[in-house]
């Protein structure tokens, strides 16, 4: 019943004339760039038992094509970068990295790799987060990318404006698919942290990042990195003193956010901290350089109420 | 008789191993460590006294007192058998060799020195001990890059050396341990007391051991190179005086510390008695938020235990930050990693009129962890956020 106070389903009327408002302003906007942007779909599942809300979730990716139906690798990027419990939300819940490494051999997949290159050491961070117990668990491997400079692969973002190369961990290039599997959370360096932001943990430098205009180069990553899926945490958030946290105001959205597309999932999960989704500046960037979908009204939105 | 010679080795050697484990860690708890400097009753003694109280608890008091009794007994009889610097030697005297260029005992003097020391509440010396010298080693083999600690870790191995010439050159000369185990051996043929040399022994112990520690305490650094930073020492360290003379350099803690964040610094702008005390070095490591296992392994009481909670909130440092080579306040970036890294919510933003954050340490709430330092980004000029030591390491608030 809650879920019906959240934006998802109810169409307030402010709502109803923002959309408008933006359905407009899209309209104004050159068909050509139109076109170049097809509707993403995003699902959004609402529930309070995570592992209800991932066997949902892998029903839907079941019933949108999968993890390709060659696949048998899955690389997947989780937030387990503090030493953080599962409560206080820095991190991405261990329940729902369970459900989705075990579900993942329903697909045909038989090997799932989690590499995370930490903040904290492995050692507190894997471990505190609950997330190395539930990929052990799953049958997956968990792996710290602190532990070896080989772990790392040079790539080229040739559609990069600042980050035109990368050092990246070899597990996502070498996977037949890869999902993409971070927390929502606010964020004091980056405004909020979801998908996009996620990728900095699979990088060797993130310092470069820093050094030469940080929105920019998450948008520029984004155009090297395309996840097979993207499923957002925001089962709670952080609202304030991320990315680490514990937060003063930890919310409670109880969601799963699930799509192709990672800047509509960014862009959903966004309008849970603000109303607009540019306030986050590399959201606007990636807009602008034609990643993806920013505007609720490019997105097909599927409410999916999950019962515990 | 062939058979207790072969029993005997077999012992020593298994004590020997039995060391090399405890120091180096590996498949026994880290919080062993301690053991073996902690079964000196020299360390006990000296620290007491220093102290003005019985800093080790029961637990930890059990067997360095078991070794001393075992000494009012039978003398030297943990020298011969469990000691594993002595069983090193042991090994060199099977060269059998025959000079004797050293013919003074000093242990005795050394001994006094470090009681005269240890009265005015500077045990400068302790770090002869010989189990702390032992353990002194193992960095090294930790790869805990604390290239400085090869200096102080020298005394084993060169009287390894000097002892292929003349036999047990260390235990009969220099050892302090060894000179306390004569001396509580009361029923020795002829016990230390009775000996010409113990009053001249004492008498110069104490004649340069109190002049010698004061020297320490006072000395100003032999090569003030600009401005030195404070030292950050570990968690639960008393005032940087005292921690550099209680400390006797057994590294238990360079051994156990997760991050390797606790180093040995060259001894460059340091008073002579803060030579080679060990330290925490942030520039690319920190100290956890969740962990306090330096204050747990030290057997001479210069880091006292603290519980998880009281690390926590325990301030060792203070960081401060270099504008001019801050990435926000000097260029402008979205940055902040050193507040995102802050477990404490010491750094607070302060927006530029652009919109741009930059840090501002709340000197209250920072601990002095380091991990903003550790992570900071900046390169143009070096670490923008910079951490340094404190006088009294005390009790932060919480932000």
């Amino acid at each position: 019943m809650e879920f019906h106070h959240s934006p998802v389903s109810s169409v307030t009327r402010r709502d109803f004339l923002r959309t408008g408002a933006m359905g407009t302003a899209l309209l104004a906007t050159p068909c050509s760039l139109l076109a170049a942007v097809p509707k993403a779909d995003v699902w959004v599942f609402h529930g309070t038992n995570n592992s209800s809300l991932m066997q949902a979730c892998l029903k839907v990716i079941a019933a949108n094509g999968g993890f390709g139906t060659s696949a048998r690798s899955l690389a997947i990027k989780v937030n387990a970068a503090w030493a953080r419990t599962p409560e206080e939300g820095a991190n991405t819940h261990p329940d729902l990295v369970l459900g989705l490494v075990k579900g993942a051999r329903e697909f045909g997949i038989t090997s799932v790799d989690v590499p995370e290159h930490p903040c904290n050491r492995a050692e507190q961070s894997f471990t505190r987060s609950g997330i190395l117990d539930a990929v052990k668990e799953g049958g997956g491997k968990m792996i710290d990318m602190k532990s070896s400079r080989e772990l790392f692969s040079e790539v080229s973002i040739p559609k990069g404006q600042s980050l035109t190369s990368a050092k990246v961990s070899k597990h996502f290039l070498e996977a037949d698919a890869i999902v993409n599997m971070p927390v929502a959370k606010h964020h004091r360096g980056a405004t909020l942290t979801m998908a996009m932001k996620n990728w900095m943990g699979a990088v060797e430098d993130r310092g470069f990042w820093h050094r030469n205009d940080l929105h920019q180069c998450i948008a520029d990553f984004s155009t090297f990195m395309k996840p097979t899926w993207t499923i957002i945490d925001a089962t709670r958030i952080m609202m304030d003193r991320g990315p680490q946290g514990p937060a003063q105001t930890l919310k409670t959205p109880n969601l799963l956010i699930l799509s192709k597309d990672q800047i509509a999932a960014d862009a959903y999960a966004a309008t849970l901290f603000h109303s607009n989704p540019r306030k986050v500046k590399y959201l606007a960037l990636a807009e602008k350089m034609g990643l993806g979908v920013v505007d609720r009204a490019g997105m097909n939105i599927h409410s999916i109420e999950v019962p515990a | 008789m062939k058979h207790h010679k072969l029993f005997h080795w077999i012992v020593r050697l298994v004590c020997l191993v039995g060391a090399v484990v405890l120091a180096l860690g590996g498949p026994v708890p880290s919080l062993l460590a301690r053991v073996l400097p902690g079964l000196s009753p020299l360390l006990v003694l000296a620290h007491s006294l220093a102290g003005r109280s019985w800093y080790v608890g029961l637990f930890w008091g059990l067997p360095p007192l078991a070794v001393l009794l075992a000494a009012v007994w039978k003398g030297r009889i943990f020298c011969r058998w469990v000691c594993p610097a002595g069983t090193l030697f042991a090994t060199a005297a099977a060269c059998k060799g025959r000079k004797r260029f050293m013919k003074v005992r000093l242990g005795g003097v050394v001994f006094w020195m470090i009681v005269a020391g240890a009265i005015i509440g500077f045990p400068l010396w302790i770090s002869m001990d010989p189990l702390s010298s032992f353990n002194r080693l193992t960095p090294l083999f930790r790869g805990t890059y604390a290239a400085a600690s090869l200096i102080p870790g020298l005394i084993v191995p060169i009287f390894l050396l000097l002892g292929v010439f003349q036999p047990f050159i260390w235990c009969f000369h220099f050892c302090p341990l060894g000179y306390l185990f004569d001396l509580c051996h009361f029923k020795a043929p002829k016990p230390v007391w009775k000996r010409d040399e113990t009053r001249r022994h004492i008498v110069l112990g104490l004649a340069l051991g109190v002049p010698l520690a004061l020297a320490a305490k006072k000395l100003a650094p032999l090569a003030p190179s600009g401005p030195a930073l404070k030292p950050i020492l570990p968690p639960g360290a008393a005032d940087p005086q005292s921690f550099a003379s209680l400390c006797s350099r057994c590294y238990a803690c360079v051994n156990v510390c997760p991050t390797r964040v606790i180093k040995v610094k060259m001894p460059l702008g340091k008073r002579l008695g803060q030579f080679f005390h060990p330290e925490l070095d942030t520039e690319r490591t920190y100290c956890e938020e969740h962990c306090n296992q330096c204050s747990q392994v030290c057997p001479a009481g210069a880091i006292r235990p603290l519980t998880l909670d009281q690390k926590r909130s325990r301030q060792i440092g203070r960081a401060n930050v270099i504008k001019k080579a801050c990435l926000a306040w000097e260029d402008g970036e979205h940055c902040m990693v050193c507040q995102e890294f802050c477990p404490y919510f010491a750094i607070e933003a302060s927006e530029s009129p652009a919109g741009i954050p930059r840090p501002v340490v709340k000197p209250e709430v920072c601990r002095g962890c380091g991990a903003c330092q550790s992570e900071c980004p900046a390169v143009r000029m070096g670490k923008a956020i910079i951490v340094e030591g404190i006088e009294k390491q005390g009790q932060a608030i919480d932000a």
